[in-house]
């Protein structure tokens, strides 16, 4: 092996890979072609129903194989089951549990299963119990539990045995807004561990919030990948930049000139603006040169619309036109 | 939710090695256990077990009209025990409690949506199955071997303790009960491992129940080459009293005593192994179940 293959090695050794991967019920498109390199940090996977998300989840939890293609996570492939399954953990959007099972039973059971020592299971139950904030409800019957519960509880069974991977398909789902920020806030702290986190939801604005990365699916097949700002750039899609200034008007007359400028609009206040462009950097280098020859006061300036839902949009669309 | 962050939780490692996979079967089988024993779906099982103790106690309490017992005489009571045990047991008891008790240990679990949670863990798919099959094992001795026991104390009801004493003096009681759970081992070993199978092979166990069935009923008259995968004719062998006469009769000679068990031993090991081929190829959707 060659120095290029041993660091190829080594880096796919530390990310979800998929190479190539598909995935047919019979004659349905489940998801087709799909190749991803997932590192660490949290990475939002992103599509509307149909889209191949759950499909895609489950092929990479190991919980169906691909019919074509390849998938490896830390190296690992899903038929090593004990390697594989050791370093995962998935939080499914299934509600359903063992009949009858509390919480703390359902918890432990999944340690000892994993094969801890009854008194490492007792240990680490409590102290996940704890971290979902579900420690007061641990003995009552999991399907006495609200939904927001629910997903807690799933949510610990997933992350119990600490894994360097976590997949969770709409974990979100169910959560009141004071626990949404609390998970988020446990995603960010395993994400920060170096570990790696793929979420998927239809919630776009909360993949925005949480996510470093996100992957775009759309009818099985994926439409991007990436930083959201990078896909943005590649797709083209013109950007919305608003900026704060008390020189608005005079700024407005200026950049509308500019060649990549599609639309330009003031704000209701007269003091600040909308521009759209179909050119990030370039805008940003042009208007940054005005700025220094004009002496214009700008107090802030930011994307206004960088969102998934943005983004998705308009690469929906543009598949649409193309189609 | 807590402060606690992801990072505190210490967990050491796990390596695969025999201590961890001792831990993971054994922590498999008493979630199995408990679950085959005493959750809803045991109750069915709980019914089979009764009918053979409710038959026999009406038959050790009933009296013919010369107050004599309905079983005669004891040789005659064990042999009726063995013709009830023979129909009644192995045929519905003992059958159908299997069937119920293994086909649920997977396809229950699909139908609860439960499945998952083993198929997410770190355990060797050959672990898993063996672990479930002798929690389902252990289940059905439990039952089906209690309902036996019951079953034969209750035919020296009539006689008194004194022919209870004597026959186990004798070492009748010891020989003949032994046969009798032997059969239950043995039979629960081989039709669990079918009934296993064929809960993870097909969405609806009952077709695949009413085939092993009718093949059962049938293996008197199937060629010797075809007999050995049936597993009455294994289990019959052992029946401490003679079937060769009579509407039950076993048309061709039983298999000796250690063809019995060693052939049931070998089925059952074939069978369990065909389920771990099955679980490593399964595929979860439970958008058709």
């Amino acid at each position: 092996m060659n120095k290029a293959q041993t660091l190829t090695r080594q880096l796919s050794d530390q990310c979800i890979v998929l190479s190539d991967l598909s995935k047919f019920y019979g004659d349905i498109l489940g998801v087709n072609r799909i190749s991803l390199q997932i590192e660490a940090g949290i990475t939002g996977l992103v599509g509307p129903n149909g889209a191949g998300k759950s499909t895609l989840m489950n092929v990479i939890a190991g919980l169906i194989p691909p019919t074509r293609g390849s998938l490896e996570i830390l190296g690992v492939r899903p038929t090593q089951t004990e390697k594989f399954f050791a370093q995962l953990g998935y939080c499914t959007q299934y509600d359903s549990f063992p009949v009858g099972i509390n919480g703390y039973d359902f918890i432990r059971n999944t340690l000892l299963i994993h094969g801890y020592d009854r008194s490492t299971a007792d240990t680490l139950t409590m102290q996940t119990l704890e971290q979902v904030s579900l420690l007061e409800a641990a003995r009552r019957p999991v399907d006495a539990y609200s939904k927001g519960m629910r997903q807690r509880i799933k949510l610990a069974q997933a992350i119990c045995h600490q894994p360097e991977v976590l997949v969770l398909d709409e974990p979100l789902n169910g959560l009141d807004p004071m626990a949404r920020a609390q998970v988020i806030e446990l995603f960010r702290d395993f994400a920060n561990a170096g570990k790696i986190v793929l979420i998927s939801s239809q919630i776009l604005h909360e993949v925005d919030l949480i996510s470093d990365r996100v992957v775009l699916l759309n009818s099985g097949y994926l439409v991007a990948e990436g930083d959201l700002s990078n896909i943005q750039s590649e797709t083209g899609e013109p950007m919305k930049v608003f900026i704060r200034s008390t020189d608005a008007n005079a700024i407005a007359a200026q950049v509308f000139g500019l060649e990549h400028v599609v639309e330009v609009q003031i704000h209701y206040d007269g003091e600040g603006l909308f521009i759209r462009t179909t050119d990030a950097d370039a805008f940003f280098l042009a208007f940054n040169r005005q700025v220094i020859d004009r002496q214009w006061t700008i107090e802030s300036m930011g994307p206004a619309d960088e969102t998934v839902e943005a983004v998705y949009q308009h690469l929906i669309s543009e598949t649409q036109v193309a189609t | 939710m807590s402060e606690m962050s992801a990072g505190k939780l210490t967990v050491p490692k796990l390596m695969p090695s025999p201590a961890v996979w001792r831990r993971q079967l054994l922590a498999i089988m008493r979630i199995e256990f408990i679950k085959a024993l005493f959750s809803r779906r045991a109750f069915s099982c709980y019914a089979l077990v009764v009918i053979p103790i409710v038959v026999m106690s009406v038959a050790a309490f009933e009296h013919g009209t010369d107050g004599r017992p309905a079983f005669e005489s004891i040789e005659n009571g064990r042999r009726i025990f063995g013709y009830l045990f023979s129909a009644l047991f192995i045929g519905g008891v003992l059958f159908l409690g299997n069937a119920a008790v293994f086909t649920a240990l997977f396809r229950g679990e699909m139908l609860d949506r439960s499945i998952h949670y083993y198929l997410l863990s770190p355990v060797r798919r050959e672990i898993l199955i063996m672990a479930k099959y002798l929690a389902g094992l252990a289940c059905c001795l439990v039952l089906f071997g209690l309902c036996t026991i019951i079953c034969f104390l209750l035919l020296y009801v009539p006689f008194g303790m004194d022919a209870f004493i004597t026959d186990l003096g004798n070492g009748i009681v010891t020989e003949q009960l032994g046969l009798y759970l032997g059969i239950v081992l043995l039979g629960s070993m081989g039709y669990g491992a079918v009934f296993m199978a064929t809960g993870l092979l097909f969405r609806n166990p009952l077709i695949p129940i009413i085939v092993v069935a009718g093949w059962e009923m049938l293996h008197f008259v199937l060629p010797p080459a075809l007999k050995v995968f049936s597993i009455i004719y294994y289990i019959k062998g052992l029946l401490p009293i003679p079937l060769d006469e009579g509407p039950l009769a076993v048309i061709v000679a039983p298999p000796p005593l250690w063809v019995s068990i060693v052939g049931m031993c070998a089925l059952s090991a074939a069978t369990v192994a065909i389920s771990v081929l099955i679980l490593r190829r399964f595929e979860l959707r439970y958008a058709d179940e």
